[in-house]
């Protein structure tokens, strides 16, 4: 997809001002085995574009919360170990594909059952391929947690921002879906391609256009990015007693 | 001659008899035949009559005529006299009291020398004791009086010593005993039954029975149930229950007796702070109340929280959070309150506030109201500057000293890199922080430290040798907080492989310690979620990284399983002077038993210098016991465990001036009338009309053998035979016949 090259040079500009405005931070002390990797999944299709969009949410992540990821991602495969090198996964696809063998299957399992979580992110627009492979394995590896919406009410919504609907680089359904494990929403499941209104190309302009909102829109999705990765790390940590007033009260009041 | 009978001695017994008896017979019909032809009747009738005569008498000699008599022997039974020795013995009546009345009964038995009975006394135990001695030493003391008990005993023990009869002195009140839990069959002694102040109806108004939750829970309402009862002539009269706590009246209740005297108060009270708080329940002795003593009763409860509760500040949300407070939050036992740092005053959220989710840092509500509503408060990766927490860092150091717990969690906001050196909150830590600061980087596996490879936080397996094996299977993690030592007293739990503090020693993961009454923690690494997620089946490690954080918070909690040592008596409450029997496991402050050495064990408070503390030996796994003389004077109660001049561990136990042995005491004679009836015993119910013991003593028959008599062989009888034998010869030899 090519933006409008105004777009592009707005992006462009807004995205230096970020830089020159953010602060330098401290990086990580212990070293980048105990930062927060936001992981991209290969499923053996080549570049899908999720590692440009782990790199950009790991950089919005930094940016504008406390939360320290590492800048610079890795890859995971179902199959081998390197699945347990983050307890996040970020699954992007478009395409239908082959279904996951039993060691993969497995794999997904265990990786959910010591407490990771996974983001999937339907980039194919519309296309059903994708998402019919992907509730196929998922109803695989959790046949007794089948993907259900998540009601607008979750924590999700308020992990970090306040949030009234999903939206990403396209506007899709008004919810997420997720499997439940235990107290939490272990697999996530957009069908919004939030990975697309993140992307930057190497310029750090904005690789993708959002539709139909804009950038209203664009930064709408990536709060929505942002508040899956914070609620990975504290699940249902807003749902604590101390925060209901407060949150109820900007509820009541915001826009 | 009613006792004896005959027997015959001959070989084959009658059958021999008779078939002897006919061939004589037959033998002196062919003599009357042979003399048949005797022409002078006089020579015919003396010849027939003399041979029948001598056939008879050999017929006798030879049958062993034998009168036989079983032989008996009267034997004086034991008697033995079984006291009670409970504390009720020493009420007073209007006759005096009932521990004098069984004084000068024994008394005016010992003047009587016919009789020396066995002696025991029963209450709490039965133990024997010397009858010359009994009037001098009795002073009962027990906390139970237990009739069955007692009874059994002495029965059992008598069937070695031929009891002949049993003489119990009490004052029966055993409410619980029943006649036919005794095992009483035909050869079971007399059992008479003497019953102090049976002649004496007592008035009396008493709280029976006490209940209370042994724990409760501050904030929680928790119930004193007490039973009451009345007797003798204040059985018709109603009576007022009131509640003590803290030498105040906190609520009286009125209760209505039922036909039999009894009635129930129930009092709930709501603990407002974690320790042990005494209520008393009393009865406002009535003036004609002649026990008063059994009017008062203590509750001790232990308040502790429901749940533990914890304070998780962490600097910014990270996998070891999520890992920690997602354990705290499943742990039912927990009360956790977290509080994350989503956005440090640098980051650019990019959006109003009123978009944002984030609530202010409410330091002032966690730090100066409700800090000390919590158990433990972890520090997790959190530096306190940007949040302007100077001014709590003191209250945070005093509330550790006062009793709390705190737990710093290493990472880049932590100890030295989160500016603690020199705070108040480093006079707390375990450990000392280098002024520069510091990491150390690069992955490793945590070690045990061998010396306190038995502490609980970090025994993962049953024994040494499986803990370190464990240990050495988790998964390994990422970097640590540079310290520059440990405090004195700090124990060093877990240990960096290869990294060392200046002094050489290895830099320390894990160190505890003590701070005042307060205790604290310092993990240095901050990546013990990697225990709990890793993708080799063997070497993850879900249930010991569970296993690590219940201990290491249960710990901080001072929870009593978890302490190196621990003692506990046999009972929560006692009577005024009655012994304490206390147990427990000594373990030193490395978890290694105090093994075979002296240790002393004292109550508190005192009530005389030098006579309250008992020497004790430990076994070989730090086991001890011993008994100890109680207190007597009521109330509550520490008793101390001390070796190496240090107090090691310690219990409460409560001291009553009634009791349960206290709670009944009418005198019940029915069950002992029962016992009496069954076994051929009587029942005194006035020491006045008990006779002298010798009466009431018994004797025993026992079989002395066979006496036998054969009054044929007598030398007369003999010399008869052989008269007529020879005169018969005589005379046929003479009279011509052969």
């Amino acid at each position: 997809m090519i933006l409008g090259s105004g777009v592009r040079s707005t992006c462009f500009v807004l995205a230096l001002a970020c830089l020159s405005v953010a602060p330098v931070k401290r990086a990580s002390a212990f070293g980048e085995a105990t930062e927060l990797e936001i992981v991209s999944l290969d499923v053996g299709r080549g570049d899908d574009g999720s590692q440009s969009a782990t790199e950009r949410l790991a950089w919005e992540v930094r940016k504008r919360s406390s939360v320290e990821p590492m800048l610079e991602p890795g890859r995971a495969r179902l199959g081998d170990d390197s699945l347990f090198r983050s307890p996040f996964i970020y699954w992007r696809g478009s395409d239908e594909f082959a279904p996951l063998s039993e060691q993969s299957i497995d794999a997904l399992r265990r990786y959910v059952h010591r407490g990771g979580f996974v983001l999937v992110d339907d980039a194919s627009a519309g296309g059903e391929g994708f998402d019919r492979a992907v509730r196929r394995e998922l109803l695989r590896a959790f046949p007794a947690n089948p993907l259900k919406a998540i009601p607008d009410n979750h924590t999700i919504y308020r992990s970090f921002y306040l949030l009234s609907r999903p939206v990403g680089r396209l506007e899709g359904p008004e919810f997420l879906e997720g499997i439940s494990y235990g107290d939490r929403i272990a697999i996530v499941y957009s069908r919004h391609d939030l990975g697309g209104a993140l992307q930057r190309d190497k310029l750090g302009a904005w690789s993708q256009a959002v539709v139909p909102g804009g950038e209203r829109q664009r930064e709408s999705a990536i709060r929505l990015a942002i508040n899956i990765v914070l609620y990975a790390l504290c699940t249902d940590y807003k749902d604590d007693q101390v925060h209901a007033p407060f949150i109820m009260r900007r509820r009541g009041s915001g826009p | 001659m009613e006792d004896w009978h005959w027997q015959l001695g001959i070989a084959g017994g009658a059958t021999t008899a008779w078939v002897v008896g006919l061939a004589l017979l037959i033998l002196w019909l062919l003599e009357l035949r042979s003399i048949r032809g005797e022409s002078s009747t006089v020579r015919r009738l003396t010849l027939g009559a003399l041979g029948g005569l001598s056939l008879l008498a050999v017929y006798a000699l030879a049958l062993q005529f034998t009168l036989v008599r079983e032989a008996f022997e009267e034997i004086a039974g034991g008697t033995v006299l079984l006291i009670d020795n409970s504390r009720s013995m020493t009420l007073q009546g209007s006759s005096g009291e009932r521990s004098d009345a069984v004084r000068a009964l024994i008394q005016k038995w010992q003047d009587d020398d016919r009789v020396e009975p066995l002696v025991y006394r029963f209450g709490s135990e039965t133990r024997g004791v010397i009858w010359n001695d009994i009037a001098d030493t009795y002073e009962p003391t027990d906390d139970e009086t237990n009739i069955r008990e007692g009874l059994s005993t002495v029965l059992e023990r008598g069937i070695e010593q031929d009891l002949g009869s049993v003489v119990v002195i009490t004052d029966g009140a055993d409410p619980s005993f029943r006649a036919e839990s005794l095992s009483l069959d035909a050869s079971a002694p007399a059992i008479h039954s003497v019953l102090i102040g049976g002649d004496d109806r007592l008035d009396d108004q008493a709280i029976a029975s006490l209940r209370a939750d042994s724990t409760a829970y501050v904030g929680v309402p928790a119930v004193i149930r007490a039973e009451v009862r009345a007797v003798g002539k204040l059985r018709e009269k109603d009576l007022s229950v009131q509640l003590w706590h803290e030498k105040r009246l906190i609520q009286e209740q009125w209760v209505v007796l039922d036909a039999e005297g009894k009635g129930d108060a129930a009092f709930e009270v709501t603990p407002k702070r974690p320790g042990r708080a005494l209520y008393r329940l009393v009865v406002p002795a009535h003036a004609d109340d002649e026990v008063p003593q059994n009017n008062g009763r203590a509750a001790l409860l232990r308040a502790g929280r429901d749940r533990v509760r914890v304070l998780l500040v962490a600097g910014r949300p990270s996998w070891d959070v999520r890992f920690l407070r997602d354990f705290m939050k499943r742990d039912g036992s927990i009360d956790l309150i977290s509080f994350f740092i989503l956005r440090a005053p640098s980051d650019l959220t990019a959006a109003p506030t009123n978009e944002l989710a984030l609530i202010p840092f409410p330091t002032d509500e966690l730090f100066r109201e409700h800090l000390g509503s919590f158990d433990v408060v972890i520090f997790q990766n959190f530096d306190f500057a940007p949040y302007e927490m100077e001014a709590y860092l003191p209250r945070i150091r005093d509330y550790v000293k006062r009793g709390g717990s705190f737990l710093m969690i290493g990472g880049d906001h932590s100890f030295s890199l989160g500016g603690y050196g020199g705070t108040p909150i480093e006079q707390v830590l375990p450990v000392k922080l280098p002024a520069g600061g510091g990491v150390v980087t690069g992955s490793y596996r945590v070690q045990p430290n061998r010396q306190l490879i038995r502490h609980p936080i970090v025994a993962l397996g049953p024994d040494p040798s499986l803990t370190r094996r464990t240990w050495k299977a988790l998964p390994p993690l990422h970097g640590a907080n540079a310290i520059a030592g440990v405090t004195e007293g700090a124990q060093v739990l877990l240990q960096h492989p290869r990294a060392r503090l200046s002094g050489g020693a290895r830099l320390p993961i894990l160190v505890v310690g003590e701070s005042d009454r307060g205790r604290v923690a310092a993990m240095t690494g901050d990546a013990s979620w990697r225990w709990r997620f890793a993708s080799d089946d063997a070497t993850v490690g879900s249930d010991e990284y569970e296993l690590f954080w219940d201990r290491l918070v249960r710990w901080l909690t001072r929870d009593p399983l978890l302490e190196p040592a621990r003692i506990s008596t046999d009972r929560e409450r006692y009577g005024i002077g009655a012994p304490v029997i206390v147990s427990g496991l000594l373990r030193d402050e490395r978890y290694r038993p105090i093994a075979n050495r002296r240790v002393s064990l004292r109550i508190e408070p005192a009530e005389n210098e030098g006579e309250d503390t008992v020497d004790a030996q430990t076994d070989v796994d730090g086991q001890v016991r011993a008994t100890l003389q109680g207190p007597t004077a009521a109330g509550a109660y520490e008793i101390k465990a001390k070796a190496d001049g240090k107090d090691i561990a310690a219990e409460v136990f409560l001291v009553e001036e009634s009791g349960d042995e206290l709670a009944n005491l009418e005198v019940s004679s029915s069950e002992l009338e029962a016992v009496a009836k069954r076994t051929g015993g009587r029942v005194f119910l006035s020491v006045n009309d008990v006779p002298p013991l010798a009466e009431l003593a018994a004797t025993t028959r026992k079989t002395a053998g066979l006496i036998s008599k054969q009054p044929l062989l007598h030398p007369l009888f003999l010399f008869f035979t052989v008269v007529v034998l020879a005169l018969t010869w005589v005379l046929r030899r003479r009279w011509g016949r052969r």
